[in-house]
């Protein structure tokens, strides 16, 4: 039984999410604009969301690394938790209201002829199939249908972790103390712990919390990454609605099996591979693609602390390094014709 | 070598097999290197390095030298089919199907509403036949409601007990009664969970599962005997066996008594159980 505070978590998750990204992605648009100038493409209200809700995953990280190496309990983690989370916020708040005041106050007024024209109107079915599909997706989701659990021991690591009241002090499998332990690359990542700290602090059981509450909140904030991976690829409306609609039928195409896209989102939306998939390389493709090259860092770095490999960062950062180098590539190839063109 | 590189040839069977996505995406390739309209549309300044990435990616998965080479980088614990993350495939399957779409509107017009309509339907229906049609929206891997057993368990033993109990039941037990204990996890029976401790069962632990396995099949005393025995070395104070209509409860309680357990026959709303108890 879910305790009354419980239906806090999600409003939680999304004024978190809000916030935090809403932070970064002012600072960014104003070096942006600084910097890049004509070549600058700002980041929109679905790029924080998407941006936010990576960026929570740090004060996780940073509070479950100081827990871990001090032995510390649950407890002293949830501390912790709220101390990094409350710093960031309050950094991420006055970035965002600083930043925006000061922009209002210096910038002039636009004349009439320069704002945005109006909206061409659309056919009500090019909005309707996109959110025909995201509904299907998040009723699946919510009622926590297609939940797989092969591969995957994240529930019963924070049920144990929820009972003791420290993480990994006994097998999740077993309930009883290990003999030989846990590998430290697994030990490392901060997801079992940021469900754990949250469902201690919101009264909520680990299978609500692990196979309902998360996948819908990764999910969002992967659908607010392709809005943006949108804006980035298509400047039609039409275009861009069209290529939400493929992603989301793509997605039950792709569900065939493990680790594919679609099986990993409909049937895995908690794990690191799923978060991967559906949130960090959209995002990842979309800051690359808007030159946001010190921002694209951080789903980098949220693969080494979600995804469990012997080097983290795998994915997301031969998809880094690719673009990078294929931009400069092609940078340079453009510039080699604009010569012979002169 | 010659083994590894043809594991990865294999491999790309396989995910082409399970994924039929992977078909689209390598027909959308197809379809920009044969028309230059396509490719037009296609290979703006902006997307331009997206593009050349996601060729070199596609290329590095494919071939097996260069998959051999990418396996360097990856973990001993990731498949091939792993490798296919590197490439933003349903991300260049729906730029490019958006492409075509708006690169040929016209010509689309231009056909009758009829023909437009069954075009849409057949493409639909490819891109749904790619998973399973459909029939995994409703796929139950693990059941997300707590079983009726568990609870039974839950109300006996509010502060929880050492159990020995068929898979589905243990699994869940650790996941809605983390105050339980169990002989044995998930790992034991899932291969992919072996990876995430260095702690290994024995292999008497092993049998026992077997034994408790078949005697949902079989009921067999022998069966039976071999979980008790196991129970009983290993200090285990609660064991649930699966019911079975051939099952002989008068045999069952005598095994019990010889290994020091108390004997009850548990009928829940979710199965029939014989529950053994040590006093």
């Amino acid at each position: 039984m879910e305790s009354a505070i419980s239906f806090l978590l999600p409003l939680f998750l999304a004024a978190a999410a809000l916030l935090f990204g809403k932070g970064a992605v002012t600072i960014s648009n104003l070096a942006g604009e600084s910097l890049q100038r004509d070549r600058h493409t700002p980041l929109g209200g679905a790029a924080a969301f998407a941006l936010g809700a990576q960026i929570l995953l740090l004060p996780g990280e940073a509070a479950w690394l100081l827990t871990m190496r001090s032995g510390a309990d649950l407890g002293t983690g949830v501390r912790r938790f709220a101390l990094f989370f409350i710093a960031l916020g309050t950094l991420c708040y006055f970035s965002w209201i600083g930043i925006s005041l000061w922009k209002k106050w210096t910038s002039e007024e636009k004349p009439e002829e320069e704002k945005k024209p109006p909206r061409e109107p659309l056919s009500p079915l090019w909005i309707a199939v996109p959110l025909l599909l995201s509904g299907v997706i998040l009723c699946l989701l919510i009622t926590g249908h297609r939940v797989s659990l092969r591969g995957d021991l994240t529930a019963e690591t924070v049920a144990s972790a929820m009972h003791t009241g420290s993480l990994y002090s006994v097998n999740p499998m077993t309930g009883m103390p290990y003999t030989e332990g846990v590998p430290t690359r697994l030990r490392i990542l901060c997801l079992p712990f940021l469900y754990a700290v949250l469902g201690r602090v919101f009264h909520i059981s680990a299978p609500v919390l692990v196979w309902r509450i998360f996948p819908v909140f990764w999910f969002l904030a992967g659908l607010c990454a392709w809005i943006s991976l949108s804006g980035v690829c298509f400047r039609d409306r039409k275009k861009r609605l069209l290529f939400l609609s493929l992603i989301l039928l793509l997605l039950f195409a792709s569900d065939a099996a493990f680790p594919y896209d679609g099986f990993l989102v409909l049937s895995a939306g908690w794990t690191g591979p799923a978060i991967r998939a559906w949130l960090l390389i959209p995002s990842l493709t979309d800051l690359l693609l808007r030159r946001k090259y010190l921002l694209a860092f951080l789903p980098v770095l949220c693969e080494g602390i979600l995804v469990w490999t012997l080097f983290g960062a795998k994915s997301c950062a031969l998809l880094y390094a690719g673009i990078c180098l294929a931009s400069f590539l092609y940078g340079r190839f453009l510039k080699k014709r604009g010569k012979e063109g002169a | 070598m010659m083994n590894r590189l043809a594991g990865f040839v294999t491999g790309f069977h396989e995910v082409t097999r399970d994924n039929k996505v992977l078909v689209f995406f390598l027909l959308g390739t197809l379809l920009l290197c044969c028309f230059r309209e396509l490719r037009r549309h296609f290979l703006s300044r902006r997307t331009m390095p997206l593009a050349l990435y996601a060729g070199a990616a596609s290329v590095l998965v494919i071939l097996p030298p260069t998959a051999w080479a990418l396996s360097l980088y990856f973990t001993a614990y990731d498949s091939y089919a792993m490798f296919w993350s590197i490439v933003p495939v349903n991300l260049l399957i729906a730029f490019t199907g958006c492409t075509a779409f708006f690169a040929y509107e016209e010509k689309l017009r231009s056909l009758s509403l009829p023909i437009r309509a069954a075009l849409l339907l057949l493409l639909t229906a490819a891109v749904l036949l790619c998973g399973d049609c459909g029939q995994g929206l409703w796929r139950r891997d693990a059941a997300p409601k707590e079983p009726d057993p568990v609870k039974e368990l839950r109300a006996r033993y509010p502060e929880g007990t050492y159990l020995l109990a068929p898979d589905d039941i243990q699994a869940a037990v650790r996941i809605y009664a983390p105050e339980f204990q169990t002989l044995y996890g998930r790992d034991l029976w899932d291969p992919s969970l072996q990876g995430y401790t260095y702690d290994k069962y024995s292999e008497e632990i092993a049998l026992c599962r077997d034994a408790l396995t078949d005697f949902r099949y079989y009921a067999r005393l022998s069966d039976a005997e071999k979980v008790l025995q196991t129970a009983a070395d290993t200090g285990v104070r609660t064991v649930l066996l699966p019911g079975n209509e051939e099952s002989r409860p008068e045999e069952l309680s005598k095994a019990a008594d010889r290994y020091g357990f108390t004997y009850e026959d548990l009928r829940t709303e979710g199965g029939h159980y014989f529950l053994f108890e040590r006093p």
